[in-house]
């Protein structure tokens, strides 16, 4: 009862006006700004990388962790990128692993984020209908696009980022 | 069993004389400063709630404009002619906030989410892991139990994740009873909507009829509840959008702590909930033309909170 009280008035101290959602998922932006703000640390990584425009994905685990890291370039050590990435921790959340894609930008060694960051967004896809949890992703793809369900609710963010080059000095 | 009144229902606006020393004690607890995270927000207690879920369901399927036999459809509904499902969860809860029209948020955090198919003459199939567990959503419910929303739904709905299907569990955690005298029966409606996003997902209205049986020897009431429930939903992602709409049954009974100061989901020490309901579904861009499926589908649950 009285750790009920506590709890009862931990909330009634801070009501909130609105039904604005709890940030339990990642979006895009919290993503974007969280990627760009590593060009620095990533510089560290690319000081010896030839020029270029590096296709770069990775996905946020739920603690934040940066996992399935694929970038690839002669003289870049992908640990060292995985840990530029991660050095302040990306947000926690309650998703599945949040893939990302972008581009790496490498000049004079050193390193940016291009401007677009693609976050895969999953879509709720074939509601009301209970389909056994068994059945492979391929076979209940097949039934729901023979149902003719939709496969987005909205627009679907997915695949590499456009690649993007810098203007020259 | 006592006589006295329970009190189940108590105004949501309206809170005790405690509520200062409450207060008090809130402003302490905020002090201490909440880690500025994503994922965790909730403040205060969180509690544990064991779920055992089983739903059977049987599948069939007729074009809206008849074609005579469809060898297509028996094949694509093959898999769903009839299976169950037995779901074993873990369900974490903790208040979240209170909102100005004294709502409250429950953040709900599926922590297991375990499956297991059956289907008649085969070995059952366990699921470890079908993408549920691990998500989280926040229940909106006034203190009487009423369920406004489910927010963030679409992180567990959808044919993968099965969280639309799964909607009896907003009600098998915050049943909405009404306030009884011990022996005293009362109709009541309560609905509990589950939106997947804007015009995606489904309302069911349940027009129960409830009975207070009592209070034992350890101050817990006991309520019993049964009565017809209506389903409608719709899913505009697509234009033509796909409706639903169905009727079922559900039945129940609930043991809440002796409390009329504490909201009904803080109260729940155990539920069992029966519901049965047929859907029908309307796929208007379905291969072959517009489709029908018809669902039956007959759910089991048992919730009950883990003691500490």
């Amino acid at each position: 009862m009285i750790l009920w009280w506590m709890t009862a008035a931990a909330l009634a101290s801070t009501p909130v006006e609105d039904a604005t959602p709890l940030p339990l998922y990642l979006d895009d932006a919290q993503v974007r700004l969280a990627v760009a703000a590593r060009a620095e640390a990533l510089s560290a990584c690319t000081a010896t990388v030839a020029d270029g425009a590096l296709p770069l994905s990775f996905a946020v685990a739920g603690d934040g962790a940066i996992v399935d890291l694929q970038v690839e370039a002669p003289g870049l050590d992908p640990t060292c990128v995985a840990a530029a990435l991660a050095e302040h921790g990306l947000p926690d959340h309650h998703g599945a692993p949040v893939a990302v894609h972008a581009t790496l930008h490498v000049r004079e060694g050193a390193a940016r984020i291009g401007p677009v960051v693609d976050v895969d967004e999953r879509v709720a896809r074939g509601l009301f209908l209970l389909v056994p949890p068994d059945l492979s992703p391929e076979t209940r793809a097949e039934l729901l696009d023979a149902l003719g369900v939709a496969e987005s609710g909205s627009a679907v963010r997915a695949g590499p980022g456009e690649v993007y080059t810098p203007a020259q000095p | 069993m006592s006589s006295r009144r329970s009190r189940l229902a108590p105004n949501p606006l309206r809170w005790p004389a405690g509520a200062l020393i409450a207060l008090a004690l809130g402003a302490l607890l905020a002090a201490c400063g909440a880690r500025q995270h994503t994922a965790t927000h909730a403040e205060g207690a969180p509690w544990k709630v064991d779920v055992a879920l089983s739903v059977d369901a049987r599948t069939s399927a007729r074009r809206l404009e008849d074609v005579g036999p469809d060898l297509a459809l028996d094949a694509l509904f093959g898999p769903l002619g009839a299976f169950g499902v037995d779901l074993d969860l873990v369900l974490d809860m903790t208040p979240s906030r209170t909102f100005r029209d004294g709502s409250l948020g429950w953040l709900v955090v599926f922590e297991r989410a375990q499956a297991t198919v059956r289907r008649p003459g085969q070995d059952p199939v366990a699921i470890d892991d079908f993408g549920l567990q691990g998500r989280a959503v926040e229940l909106r419910t006034f203190g009487d139990g009423e369920i406004l929303v489910v927010d963030q739904a679409a992180a567990i709905g959808g044919a993968d994740r099965m969280g639309d299907v799964l909607d009896v569990l907003w009600p098998l955690l915050s049943p909405a009873p009404p306030s009884l005298d011990a022996g005293q029966e009362q109709g009541a409606q309560s609905r509990w909507p589950l939106m997947v996003g804007p015009q995606r997902g489904w309302r069911h209205t349940l027009a129960a009829r409830w009975r207070n049986e009592g209070q034992d020897d350890a101050g817990l009431w006991h309520l019993a509840y049964d009565g017809p429930v209506e389903v409608r939903g719709q899913d505009r992602a697509t234009s033509p959008w796909i409706g639903v709409r169905g009727r079922g049954q559900a039945e129940g009974r609930v043991t809440l702590g002796d409390d009329p100061g504490v909201p009904v989901a803080a109260r729940l020490v155990d539920h069992d909930l029966t519901l049965t309901r047929t859907v029908e579904i309307e796929y208007p861009h379905a291969d072959g033309g517009p489709l029908r499926v018809t669902q039956e589908q007959r759910y089991t649950a048992h919730a009950v909170r883990r003691t500490p």
